[in-house]
């Protein structure tokens, strides 16, 4: 037998750590922050996914793919987004390895260094703005409603699996507008999405808010967010929608002709949502005895135990239950 | 086997942990509502503990109280930055949200006495 799992009211943090453990969800890696998902885990991930896309695609969203790689001079375009992240960027500054000449293993190859240092994408307003530059000339090419599903990294000093792990994965939406007012409603738009999907999906209910301005996403105007209680009383920020007004596009020159035939920079969003929701997950729903998923977000809904003595009885079980799988698999 | 006899199946659910033994003929019906029914049900749970463990709160000493027993703590803020921060460095709790279907309402905030238009949630967070 092995050690009973803590009780929620006696160690919360171990009992999550331990659920998530064996119910096989992830691991932490050899890599300090960085979790492994697990196949089990991997699969409600996957559930998550196939839901929110097919509310990406039902409000009018096509996915594409951007670099990993943000240059730092993109980063440092926008000023306080630069400033909200630099804390927690990782830096790749050369390209190659060579032979250690003391013969032990590899180093860096001081000749390969980068000429401009390239920071893994902690978001990728940055990368995307400057892309959408080019995109973007006519209120004919408006409104843009892109997402893409990636991971990103945020060098974080105290991890935890799935709530705070240094590369995460998540899906970031980034849409370009004509106006104000357009790009208003897509961010109350996709917070809706969010709740929606953290109701239905997730079971999990949901206080729709905006954040207060020091809260706010670094670059934001306004930043909302839904937040779920877990069974500690603590809160979970579990996705967040921001409007982002023009700070981008002046950031990155990002202008196009308007119906008046007058130039005019874009209007800006973006909203993510991320594996955290796995934590949100198993700290909302499960109890003492381990892992309790939603029916909807769940890799296996039904599990069928024939009791039997002999082959004989469990072939008549087996003759009798399999019409019934069937239809349920239906 | 004696279930399969007697033309029965033991069904038991995760969410409650309660156990019941249903007619094998349109178990497959039965069992299918029953996965809408634990969605609803543990959704229902979740609300309701949230519902319990959200509290207004209208006293500095009665704040600092609460927010050690968890939970959503609904009280006014007057609006500054300097006053988010002071409590949070005094009670570890954050302005989670200012929610969005708040109703407007006079008051003082909990921490400063200034005027404050409408309460926010304050809470520890992961």
């Amino acid at each position: 037998m092995s050690k009973a799992l803590p009780k929620r009211s006696e160690n919360y943090s171990e009992w999550y750590n331990e659920i998530v453990k064996r119910a096989g969800l992830a691991e932490n890696s050899a890599v300090r922050g960085c979790m492994v998902i697990k196949p089990y885990g991997f699969a409600i991930w996957e559930k998550m996914q196939r839901a929110l896309d097919d509310m990406f695609k039902a409000t009018g969203h096509v996915n594409a793919y951007f670099p990993l790689f943000v240059p730092k001079s993109f980063l440092e375009k926008e000023e306080e987004h630069a400033e909200g992240f630099a804390k927690e960027c990782a830096v790749v500054t050369h390209y190659r390895l060579k032979s250690d000449p003391d013969g032990k293993g590899l180093i860096v190859d001081p000749a390969a260094k980068l000429e401009e240092e390239l920071i893994v994408r902690p978001t990728s307003e940055a990368v995307i703005w400057n892309t959408y530059r080019t995109w973007i000339q006519s209120w004919r090419d408006l409104p843009l409603l892109i997402n893409q599903w990636c991971n990103i990294v945020r060098w974080e000093m105290r991890t935890r699996l799935f709530l705070r792990t240094s590369e995460f994965l998540w899906q970031e939406g980034h849409t370009a507008h004509a106006t104000e007012q357009e790009a208003i409603e897509e961010t109350e738009r996709m917070l809706e999405v969010y709740a929606t999907f953290a109701e239905e999906w997730v079971a999990l209910p949901v206080v729709r808010g905006l954040k207060t301005p020091s809260e706010r996403f670094a670059g934001a105007l306004e930043t909302y967010c839904i937040e779920a209680m877990m069974q500690d009383g603590k809160a979970l920020q579990a996705g967040t929608s921001h409007f982002l007004g023009q700070n981008f596009a002046k950031a990155f020159d990002v202008k196009f002709v308007n119906k008046e035939n007058q130039l005019e920079f874009a209007w800006a969003t973006s909203w993510g949502m991320s594996t955290r929701m796995m934590g949100a997950l198993v700290m909302a729903h499960s109890d003492d005895n381990g892992l309790v998923l939603p029916p909807k977000l769940a890799p296996i809904q039904v599990v069928i135990i024939p009791i039997h003595k002999s082959p004989e009885d469990l072939a008549k079980i087996s003759e009798r239950v399999g019409p019934i799988v069937e239809e349920l698999r239906s | 086997m004696r279930d399969l006899e007697n033309g029965t199946i033991e069904v038991a659910r995760r969410d409650t942990l309660t156990k019941e033994s249903r007619p094998l003929d349109g178990i497959a019906d039965h069992v299918t509502a029953l996965l809408d029914e634990i969605q609803a049900n543990i959704y229902a749970k979740a609300l309701e503990f949230r519902v319990d463990h959200t509290i207004r709160v209208d006293d500095w000493d009665q704040f600092k109280e609460q927010i050690e027993e968890g939970g959503f703590l609904l009280a006014h803020w007057d609006g500054t930055a300097e006053t988010e921060e002071k409590i949070k460095d005094e009670t570890k709790a954050t302005i989670r949200c200012i929610p969005l279907n708040a109703p407007a309402e006079e008051g003082k905030c909990v921490y400063s006495g200034n005027p404050s238009p409408r309460r926010v949630i304050f809470a520890r967070a992961y």
